[in-house]
Order: C-alpha cells, then sequence, then structure tokens
C-alpha cells in the first residue's frame, strides 16, 4: 500500500471535515507503522456524537485505513477487513501528522498531543 | 360606483383567471347581488380549508365601494362570504353574468374552459353541502400538541448510510432542507451561502447573521419553548472551530445529525436532549441562540 491517498479528520459537524493529500512517502511511512502493529479482535470503537471520531486514509487503490480509539481497521479494495491494535495512538498520530499545517485546528494539529488531547479533553 | 375585478377561484398551480368589469358592467353586476338576506344556519357554507378545484368568485371592488357589502368577498352558488357576516341572494345570477362567454371567452383559457367551470360549480355545490353554515360560537380553547408543527424524528429516512447521510449536514437537518450539497460544492450545506451572506467567522453572531440571511428567525429568548408556527433550532459553536445545530421535534424532544454521520437523539454522554442549553456538546462549548424555522420560508446552498 504505496499510492497516494486521502486524509479526513472526522471532526466537525457544520463545516466539511478537513481533508489532505497524503504522498506516496507518507503512505511508505504509514504502511511501516502499521506493519508493527499486532491484530486485534476488538471490535472498532466509536467515537463520541460530536466533536473528534477519529481520522482515515482513503487510497487511490481503493484500500482504507480508519484509526480511533486504539484500533485501526484497514479495508482493501475488495471489502476485506483487517484490524490490529493502536492502543498507543501511534498509527493514529502518525496519520494526523501528515496534515499540514492549518487543516486541522490550531490548538491540536501537533502531532502526538492531538490524541492526548482529543481523548482527554474532547472539548 | 366602484368597478369590480373578480377573480375566478379554481387553478392550483397556475395563476387564476382575473376578469375586470368596466363601470357599467360593475354596476349591472352589483345590482344582482343588491337583494340580499342573512344566511341562515344549516344552509350550505365553506369547507373550512381551501379544496382543489372551484372555490367560487373573489370578488374585489376597486374605488368608491358599495357600502352595504365588503370590500372584499366571495361568491359562490348565490353566498356571499366576507365579514362581517355570510349573505345570501334569492339566485346565482351574479356567477352566470360573470361567467357568460363574453367575459370568460377573451380570457384565451380555451373553448373547454367553460365546460369544465359549469362542471366545477357543480361539483363544488355538493361538496358545500357537507359544511352546513353555523353561527360562529363561543368555543373552549383546543389544547394543542406541543410542538405541532415540529418535524417527526425520523432518523431511518436520514440514516441511509449513502447520499441523504454523507450529503447533508446538521443544519440540514436542524432546518429540515435537504439539500445533497454537504463536501459536494463550495459553501454546500453552509448558513448564509445561499443569500451570499456566508458567516465570515466560526462565532456566534457571524453564524447567527448568516442564518438569518437564509430565512431563519432569531428567537433568543424562546427559552425551549416550540414556537406556534414552524420549528425551533438551535445553534452552538465551538469556538473558531466549528458551528453545530440541534432541532426540537413533535414530542419536544431534541435531535441532531453531528456532520455526515447518522441523526441521533442523544448527546455526547448518551442521554436523551431534553435542552440543548445543557446537554453534553462537546467542544461546543458556546450555546449562541434559539431560531426558529419557518417551514418554505428558508434556503440554504
Amino acid at each position: 500500500m504505496a499510492d497516494k491517498c486521502v486524509g479526513t479528520a472526522l471532526i466537525y459537524s457544520g463545516r466539511p471535515d478537513p481533508e489532505w493529500r497524503i504522498s506516496g512517502r507518507q503512505v511508505a511511512a504509514l504502511s511501516r507503522v502499521w506493519a508493527e502493529l499486532s491484530p486485534s479482535k476488538s471490535e472498532q470503537p466509536r467515537g463520541p456524537a460530536l466533536g473528534y471520531r477519529g481520522c482515515s486514509a482513503r487510497c487511490a487503490s481503493g484500500d482504507e485505513w480508519f484509526a480511533y480509539g486504539g484500533v485501526v481497521t484497514l479495508t482493501d479494495r475488495n471489502g476485506a477487513v483487517e484490524r490490529r491494535s493502536d492502543s498507543e495512538g501511534r498509527f493514529e498520530a502518525a496519520l494526523l501528522g501528515t496534515a499540514p499545517k492549518g487543516v486541522l485546528p490550531a490548538r491540536l494539529r501537533a502531532r502526538g498531543r492531538i490524541i492526548r488531547v482529543f481523548r482527554n479533553n474532547p472539548g | 360606483m366602484p368597478r369590480l375585478t373578480v377573480t375566478i377561484d379554481i387553478f392550483s398551480g397556475r395563476p387564476n383567471p382575473v376578469i375586470e368589469l368596466t363601470a357599467k358592467h360593475s354596476r349591472e353586476a352589483l345590482a344582482l347581488l343588491a337583494n340580499f338576506r342573512r344566511l341562515e344556519e344549516g344552509e350550505p357554507g365553506l369547507p373550512p380549508v381551501p379544496t382543489l378545484g372551484y372555490r367560487g368568485l373573489v370578488v374585489e371592488q376597486v374605488g368608491t365601494r358599495v357600502a352595504r357589502l365588503p370590500r372584499s368577498f366571495r361568491v359562490a352558488h348565490g353566498t356571499i362570504v366576507g365579514p362581517p357576516a355570510p349573505l345570501a341572494v334569492p339566485d346565482e345570477a351574479f356567477e352566470e353574468f360573470v361567467l357568460s362567454s363574453r367575459f370568460v371567452r377573451p380570457l384565451g383559457l380555451g373553448r373547454e374552459f367553460p365546460r369544465v367551470v359549469a362542471h366545477e360549480i357543480e361539483r363544488f355545490r355538493k361538496m358545500r353541502k357537507r359544511w352546513p353554515w353555523h353561527p360562529p360560537t363561543r368555543k373552549r380553547p383546543i389544547k394543542l400538541l406541543r410542538c405541532r408543527c415540529a418535524p417527526l424524528y425520523e432518523p431511518a429516512w436520514w440514516n441511509d448510510g449513502g447520499q441523504k447521510q454523507g450529503r447533508n449536514n446538521c443544519y440540514n437537518y436542524g432546518s429540515n432542507y435537504r439539500t445533497d450539497t454537504f463536501h459536494q460544492i463550495p459553501g454546500g450545506s453552509q448558513p448564509g451561502a445561499a443569500a451570499g451572506a456566508m458567516y465570515t467567522s466560526l462565532t456566534g453572531p457571524s453564524v447567527r447573521t448568516a442564518a438569518i440571511a437564509d430565512g431563519l428567525i432569531d428567537s433568543p429568548y424562546a427559552n425551549n419553548r416550540c414556537p406556534a408556527e414552524g420549528h425551533l433550532v438551535a445553534l452552538v459553536i465551538a469556538p473558531n472551530i466549528d458551528f453545530h445545530w440541534y432541532r426540537k421535534g413533535r414530542t419536544g424532544r431534541w435531535s441532531h445529525k453531528p456532520g455526515s454521520t447518522p441523526v441521533i437523539d442523544v448527546d455526547n454522554s448518551n442521554a436523551v436532549i431534553a435542552d440543548p442549553r445543557t446537554a453534553d456538546r462537546g467542544m461546543y462549548t458556546q450555546f449562541t441562540t434559539f431560531m426558529v424555522v419557518m417551514h418554505g420560508h428558508i434556503r440554504i446552498k
């Protein structure tokens, strides 16, 4: 999975959610983090009604990652689903970290800080 | 002596035909209404709501009016309806006079129109018998449903997992106005965009002003009470981040649609929303205002 993707942070209600392009190089880096995660049998957690609800990377190949709540789900172009544990939020932080400056809310854009702030204080 | 403008109240989609009588013809027509009496209880009245098809002739007196007749009134089968009380004339000569071919033919409504009108007049006559007239009486006020004008809570209709859900946001749902434009076009589903007055900052005043431009009515003192007409919505703000809308449904409960996600009737703590001012709203910490959506009065891009 080294194709170009579009990242989305599911966060807004009224405005369109922020989207950004993820380069092939960034996708390769995400793939490396994904490869290091262990398989998970957990269901994909759902976020709150309002506020941050996870992030995704939709790729030209048809593959899509979705990360939230310590679980990452990869759905491939054929609809096959694979889940891996991301209890430390490494993949989620890496994915949000591919967003260019200014795309995510300013106070939350810093990589690594995003996960902590959103989880601990959705407001 | 007035001149009469007579509208044949018959169409729904097309404009009703209007006949403007000359002074001479107006005088002749009014003479046919001169010998009136009060309508008696039990005589055919009018349906309580307008019906499809012929509904009578709407007569307006232009200029100095005949004092004994209202400025504007309706004539159907010899009954004159207008303030203060309905009247009756002995025959239907007024309608026959106005609907004669010399006035109807110039309207250019086709050869079939007189036959259609004649048929409709008879249909309306039978219908009127179902609504006998009774003098108004003092009635006890009817107890209305608390939010009788509010939209139903129909999550299944919105939550299709496809176009309706994905392309409509909280503003669409709150205003009950589906556009399928969220994420699809610039300004899609955004307050003020349809009026060319989209919000300029993610603050309460800016989004409220934009919504007013779309036709919503600011009701800061609504205090969670449903309006007599239309339905209540609530605007909340995540300062400089986003806005969000809730709507009050017919049962008095609130619901909302966070972005492209499904419609729900609970808050961030999974609690029923009795009042959006006190609900768990996550990052939407600023309650801005209540507003009223008058159905059919608003426009969203």
